[in-house]
């Protein structure tokens, strides 16, 4: 199968007119009540609540005064707002301030503007290059040698996914500023730099996204890596492939796999990114995803049809770069053949050289991925945070022992003020509702999927996975074209503003956009599980419905949980959706959207956004501690 | 007590023939086996009968129920899976009660059952154990107990012993025939390994690619394959292609290779002078010792290889470049590359179609 002339010769061969289809006898007595609407359900659920809003933002997007045409994309790409060749601004330049040109000269690395569309490109493809680049020197190190510290450098490479939406971007903002950390590293203290620094606009948001989507990479190109079997590259140096030679013919191949898996998501994460937008804002707002965002903030009535062309382009972009990067892979993806069983994965030490990249470049690397989540959690517990360091871990705020700079007030203000907590009631609240859906249409899709013998069932397979490539703000513009017609006048009526309610809303969003993760661990639940067990339940007289209650959901019941706590982590970090959809009637919002608010109301409010990222921080530790120690399924995070 | 009918049943996966018009009538209290090659299609034939694959076309009848299209949990058939199949959240005890509990028996009856199965199948004690806390040959045992407490109309065993070691395994098949013949259960017994079947069976369906190549006793498949494919798979067999030279009532000449053989065919198989034919001696059937009576092939060799099997010897002898293989007593052991003479009655020579073999 490996072998590209045999796939073709297989998909010949699959051409040919079919001696037999099932016929309808056999399909009616393989049915029964419980699988038909096992397969019914999610069907009915995808298409009402994904397929047909994408379809009316289509239709939006694709009729200009009642006719079929091409408008509204010749009007985005002959503006000069959103494709512009030649490019304005530098890339960098020196900035010599008036008053102080020498000893305040700045080195400003901000990216040139291209265009809303061009700068979306651009961003997310270069994030997916240095993240998956990153990624894999990062996996590889930590996959193939043995080192002291070693554990704790595993963690720590994770420790990015922790998300802080906003926050973290905040963090990196900071860390990059003329006066920031690592502009009087490199300029006051080592000297390397004859100039301060500061990153900011295109490059800022470049920066920051790739900073927090590394360990996606990283945790796949990981677990490829670790199931290559050690005998493969034991051969190839057998026969005298050594070093990067084989790194190159051997390794890098064979992790193919989670390269694509990682490299898909990163660039689908980023291009629907609004967390480091919101936060460089003024040097960066022309991308796709801020400028959609945009307009939901100065929605009066409908959004125009023009928004409706810019998400079905941002779907657009998003599906070809998943399909690029699939196909590309599928190429190249083998079927290992190998004995059956465990193997040691191949370890070795590193040899002096080896050890000091390994500690002076590869770990600093790590910890300096690992910054903006410590800066979070350093953020909302400081009073203040002027120059390089939050005023708690500041020394000339410390006085003896006694830490000046340090302050309970935003974490006190998190927990206990009214006006916080309830965004995070209803975030928790629509979170746990979404969780109801997600594990229904999961486990009936995922049942029926694996256990329904019917031409055509990878339909729903698709269906499910689907949300993975979709960005959360074409969701968003979709459901307000699909809702404000559908469900004209409801409180599902998003342009509705006296009637609507956004918790319907949300919790159908967050559901869809989120499924996939419960679906992908269910689904591997029941592949791990033989159906014969539940044939033996059947043979024994067991109807369907009894065998899934008696021995299916028993058998799954952990893949369930744990892919269900998965998602529940995402939805209650949700984004795109909570700050459009959500923002319509502020009382009714999400958590994400109040720290949004927070973040760019005043000052005195980014300590409180911290504050609730450390919150946050603290559920998804939670959780993913359940994961990994109960339910031994380590990576859950990013397994899909 | 229940008869089971396969009638013409045909069953496709995509363009796999998985089972070819096979058409079986399994007696009463019989314990009948499926015998082949894996792929053959032995183990569909048993979902079939089970109700976990319905046929593209024929008909499948319990007595005289149509139960071609009959759901599996309607069926009261009882089945015990190749890795078993137990629930490994439940213990010994619900793994075996569940079927009673889906019948709705009363609490004291189905405790009573299930000791009693116990018992039977020796497990007594083992009640709270889960499946992972037992032997290979325990689970084995408790997933015969759970199929066989529901009473079912039909046992089916899908290659039960296949998991268990050599030793378990001659054991097992001596307890799975004592326990069958007890409870007089129509059972229908899949396997491939050919030993197992000849000792188990009251009768054989031998299959290959989806059909049925031939039933009948043990003795009858062993000593009268009626095709090329049962001679070939049932024990170790000399097969040589040779030409019809004369029939005359069952009798047939065959020239091979430049000399002439005199062997028999079945009574219904038609052969003409001229015809392809495959000529089967099993290596037990022939002597070195001269025979007193007529009626023997003779052949003169030269001994190619000899191996010492405890029991018995194999002896290859080359005949004209044909390599012909002799199980001879220990005592008789010839030297390397001595010549011999070797005897066939010509009633131990089989006379079948020639047929391709892969």
């Amino acid at each position: 199968m490996a072998d590209p002339k045999n796939k073709r010769f297989f998909r010949a061969s699959a051409r040919l007119p079919h001696i037999s289809m099932p016929n309808a006898r056999v399909i009616a007595s393989q049915l029964d009540l419980t699988l038909i609407s096992f397969m019914a359900f999610p069907l009915i659920v995808m298409t009402v609540f994904l397929l047909a809003p994408l379809a009316s933002t289509l239709k939006e997007a694709f009729f200009y005064h009642g006719e079929l045409s091409l408008q509204w994309f010749r009007t985005l790409f002959q503006s000069k707002e959103y494709v512009n060749l030649q490019g304005t601004g530098e890339f960098y330049y020196i900035h010599r301030p008036r008053l102080a040109p020498e000893t305040m000269a700045t080195l400003v690395i901000r990216g040139k503007d291209y265009g809303i569309i061009l700068n979306s490109l651009i961003v997310a493809t270069s994030v997916t290059f240095a993240a998956t680049t990153l990624g894999l020197i990062i996996a590889f190190v930590l996959a193939r040698y043995e080192f002291p510290g070693k554990r704790f450098f595993r963690i720590l490479a994770v420790v990015p996914m922790l998300v802080t939406p906003f926050i973290n971007a905040y963090v990196v903002k900071k860390l990059f500023l003329e006066d920031g950390l690592v502009s009087w590293l490199l300029h006051d203290v080592l000297h390397i730099l004859p100039w301060r620094l500061r990153i900011e606009g295109y490059a800022g948001v470049a920066l920051a996204q790739t900073m927090t989507y590394f360990p996606i990479a990283y945790l796949n190109i990981y677990s490829s890596l670790i199931n290559i079997d050690p005998s493969m590259e034991e051969q190839a140096e057998n026969l005298g492939a050594r070093g990067f030679r084989l790194f190159r013919t051997v390794t890098l191949p064979l992790a193919m796999p989670g390269i694509a898996a990682g490299a898909t998501l990163i660039f689908i994460f980023s291009l629907e990114d609004l967390g480091a937008p919101i936060v460089f804002r003024g040097s960066a707002e022309r991308l796709i995803s801020y400028k959609i965002y945009n307009e939901f903030i100065n929605m009066t009535g409908q959004l125009s049809a023009e928004v409706a062309a810019l998400a079905v382009l941002l779907l657009f972009i998003a599906a070809t770069g998943f399909i690029i990067i699939r196909r590309y892979v599928s190429l190249k993806s083998y079927a290992m053949i190998s004995r059956g069983g465990r193997w040691k994965p191949r370890v070795s030490r590193p040899g002096l050289k080896g050890l000091l990249v390994i500690y002076l470049v590869i770990l600093p690397l790590i910890v300096f991925t690992a910054l903006p989540q410590f800066g979070v959690i350093a953020t909302a517990f400081s009073k203040e945070w002027r120059g390089p360091l939050p005023s708690i871990i500041d020394p000339k705020y410390w006085d003896g022992l006694r830490p000046e700079g340090a302050t309970l007030e935003y974490m006190v203000k998190v927990f206990k003020d009214p006006s916080v907590n309830v965004y995070v009631i209803n975030s928790l609240k629509y979170s746990l509702a979404a969780l109801v859906i997600i594990v229904l249409v999961a486990l009936t899709a995922s049942y029926a999927v694996s256990r329904a013998r019917l031409p055509g069932l990878s339909i729903i397979d698709t269906l499910i996975t689907l949300p993975i490539a979709m960005p959360g703000l074409a969701v968003a513009v979709s459901y307000v074209f699909f809702f404000s017609s559908a469900f004209r006048g409801t409180l599902l009526d998003p342009t509705d503003l006296a009637k609507f309610n956004p918790a319907a809303l949300l919790i159908i969003a967050y559901a869809i956009r989120k499924l996939p993760f419960t679906a992908r661990a269910v689904f591997a639940g029941l592949q791990q599980t033989h159906v014969a067990l539940e044939e033996a339940a059947m043979n024994l007289g067991s109807g369907r419905l009894r065998t899934i209650g008696t021995i299916v959901l028993p058998l799954i019941a952990l893949n369930i949980l744990s892919g269900a706590m998965v998602s529940f982590i995402y939805c209650v970090t949700e984004v795109s959706v909570s700050i459009t959809v959500g923002g319509i009637k502020h009382e009714y919002a999400p958590l994400t959207f109040y720290m949004k608010n927070a973040y760019l109301a005043e000052v005195q409010a980014i300590p409180v956004t911290a504050a609730l990222g450390v919150l946050l921080i603290i559920i998804q530790l939670t959780v993913i501690t359940l994961v990994t120690l109960g339910f031994k399924q380590k990576y859950a995070v990013v397994g899909v | 007590m229940t008869r089971v009918v396969l009638l013409e049943v045909t069953k496709r996966f995509g363009k796999t023939v998985a089972m070819d018009r096979v058409s079986l009538e399994i007696e009463e209290g019989e314990l009948f086996t499926l015998l082949g090659p894996s792929g053959c299609g032995k183990t569909t034939t048993l979902r079939v009968i089970a109700g976990f694959e319905f046929p593209d076309e024929g008909r499948v009848f319990f007595d005289d129920e149509d139960v071609t299209y009959l759901k599996p949990y309607k069926r009261n058939t009882a089945m015990v899976f190749q890795n078993y199949a137990l629930w490994p959240h439940m213990t010994v005890y619900d793994n075996i009660a569940y079927g009673l509990r889906l019948r709705k028996l009363p609490k004291e009856e189905i405790d009573r059952r299930v000791k009693e199965v116990l018992s039977l199948v020796k497990l007594e004690g083992l009640e709270k154990r889960y499946p992972n806390q037992l032997s290979g040959g325990q689970q084995q045992r408790v997933a015969l107990a759970r199929a066989l407490v529901v009473q079912p109309k039909v046992l089916l065993l899908d290659e039960p012993l296949s998991n268990l070691d050599a030793k378990l395994r001659v054991g097992m098949r001596e307890e799975i025939k004592k326990l069958q013949k007890e409870l007089g259960i129509t059972t229908i017994y899949v396997t491939h390994d050919q030993e197992e079947a000849m000792s188990i069976s009251d009768r054989i369906a031998v299959m290959n690619r989806g059909r049925v190549m031939q039933v009948g006793t043990p003795r009858d498949i062993y000593f009268h394959p009626r095709n090329l494919f049962t001679a070939w798979f049932i024990g170790r067999s000399n097969i040589f292609e040779a030409t019809v030279l004369d029939v005359e009532d069952d009798q047939v000449k065959a020239i091979l290779n430049g000399f002439t053989l005199t062997g028999v065919k079945e009574p219904d198989i038609k052969l003409e002078p001229g015809d392809k034919v495959a000529v089967v001696i099993r290596p037990e059937s022939i002597e070195t010792q001269p025979p007193r009576t007529s009626g023997y092939n003779e052949f003169q060799g030269k001994v190619d290889l000899t191996m010492f099997l405890g029991d018995h010897v194999n002896v290859r002898v080359d005949v004209n470049g044909l390599k012909v293989l002799a199980y001879l007593e220990p005592d008789e052991e010839p030297s390397m590359g001595a010549d011999i003479k070797l005897y066939v009655e010509y009633e131990h020579v089989r006379v079948l179609p020639w047929e391709e073999l892969e």
